[in-house]
């Protein structure tokens, strides 16, 4: 007998936070169906978009998703960054491209409630996008410029340190290595090299003496967090103090800075967002937020996040 | 060398490091299950991610 499915969950294999979205499930008895963009092929999948249906049949057992499906937890990339791909065999490439592309199909179950959904992640994973949005929220936004030219007029004065990021995530394959990039922190001076012209990045005001803050909303709930080490705030990009040395505290966000940290998701289309700001002298400032942003570290009793995950893919 | 290129950090990009050892993915319950039970409760088994410094692609961007 098939199983209807109430939540689609299309992931990966290594998204373990997830794992704990499925047991939330599980515990609230939402019937949901798991599909890991890894293991496609070990599974048995038709779809029918005209109804829409899709049918599973995996280990003996099927699962039918309906058109009366209710809500969809979407843990996909949107922009392909595996610029290793030239590497695969046709095979693989095949595989991947046709299997990206049946996972975006499942946009035609368009009566669910999807979280989030590919076009808002589309959209809002651009940071450029983000920052107008957040100046027009009201967030402090450090200045900031996306550029290939070294000749640039910056508004800082010489040898003051700026903030150099890659415009999207930077993770690259170099042989048998992968790099990827963080924020780094450097006089202008070093960055503007005739090199730059091949490819922009972006520049922006650095925050110095900052307390890292990170915000994860699900719907209308809200967690905040500071990041600290040692008792004191993180100079530069805090990915690279070692977990051991990290502090995951909570923060009392002001009133107004959580009214708009809800209304950028929502204005972004979105109902998770993982949002970076920054606390200097006092004020409150904007880095970006992402869509598919990690909320595993922090889910914990007081943070329950993953059951406030089932709980809205659940309604 | 571009900027962004100079101050990129470069670690083996060995897929196995990514993978969990001992544990076993079930497909109707979604979840990992290792040998103290779920793997999503046992910190010691889930893989590093680049919040230690190395990226698996847990944020879901390494499509």
């Amino acid at each position: 007998m098939a199983r209807s499915v109430d939540v689609l969950v299309l992931t990966s294999d290594l998204d373990f936070a997830t794992d704990r979205v499925c047991r939330e499930l599980a515990r609230r008895g939402t019937r949901f169906l798991r599909l890991n963009r890894e293991r496609l092929a070990a599974s048995l999948l038709s779809f029918d978009p005209a109804e829409p249906r899709l049918v599973c049949r995996h280990g003996g057992e099927i699962w039918t998703v309906g058109p009366d499906l209710g809500a969809v937890w979407w843990r996909q990339g949107t922009f392909d960054r595996n610029v290793a791909g030239a590497g695969a065999t046709v095979q693989e490439q095949l595989e991947r491209s046709q299997w990206s592309a049946f996972m975006r199909s499942m946009m035609a179950f368009g009566g669910a409630r999807w979280f989030n959904h590919p076009a808002s992640v589309y959209r809002a994973e651009t940071k450029a996008v983000q920052l107008t949005e957040a100046a027009k929220l009201g967030f402090d936004v450090p200045w900031t410029r996306m550029t290939n030219d070294p000749g640039a007029d910056l508004p800082m004065t010489d040898g003051e340190p700026v903030a150099i990021k890659s415009l999207d995530t930077l993770l690259l394959k170099d042989g048998a290595d992968q790099l990827f990039g963080y924020t780094s922190l450097m006089p202008w001076g070093e960055a503007a090299v005739p090199e730059l012209a091949a490819a922009p990045l972006t520049v922006q005001q650095a925050l110095l003496r900052k307390l890292d803050l990170r915000v994860t909303v699900v719907g209308d709930r809200l967690w905040c967090t500071a990041i600290r080490c040692e008792g004191s705030g993180i100079e530069g990009d805090w990915r690279l103090t070692s977990k051991d040395s990290l502090e995951i505290i909570d923060y009392e966000l002001s009133r107004e800075d959580a009214d708009r940290c809800r209304a950028i998701v929502s204005r972004l289309g979105l109902a998770y967002g993982a949002i970076d700001l920054a606390v200097v002298d006092g004020r409150t400032w904007f880095i970006e937020i992402n869509p598919t942003g990690e909320w595993g570290w922090l889910d914990t009793e007081a943070r329950p996040i993953a059951a406030a995950i089932a709980e809205m893919l659940s309604c | 060398m571009h900027p962004l290129l100079e101050t990129t950090r470069r670690t083996k990009a060995d897929p196995a490091l990514g993978q969990p050892m001992n544990a076993a993915y079930d497909f109707t319950t979604g979840m990992w299950n290792g040998p103290n039970g779920a793997l999503c409760d046992d910190p010691d088994h889930i893989p590093q991610s680049k919040k230690a410094d190395m990226e698996t692609g847990e944020d879901q961007k390494g499509q």
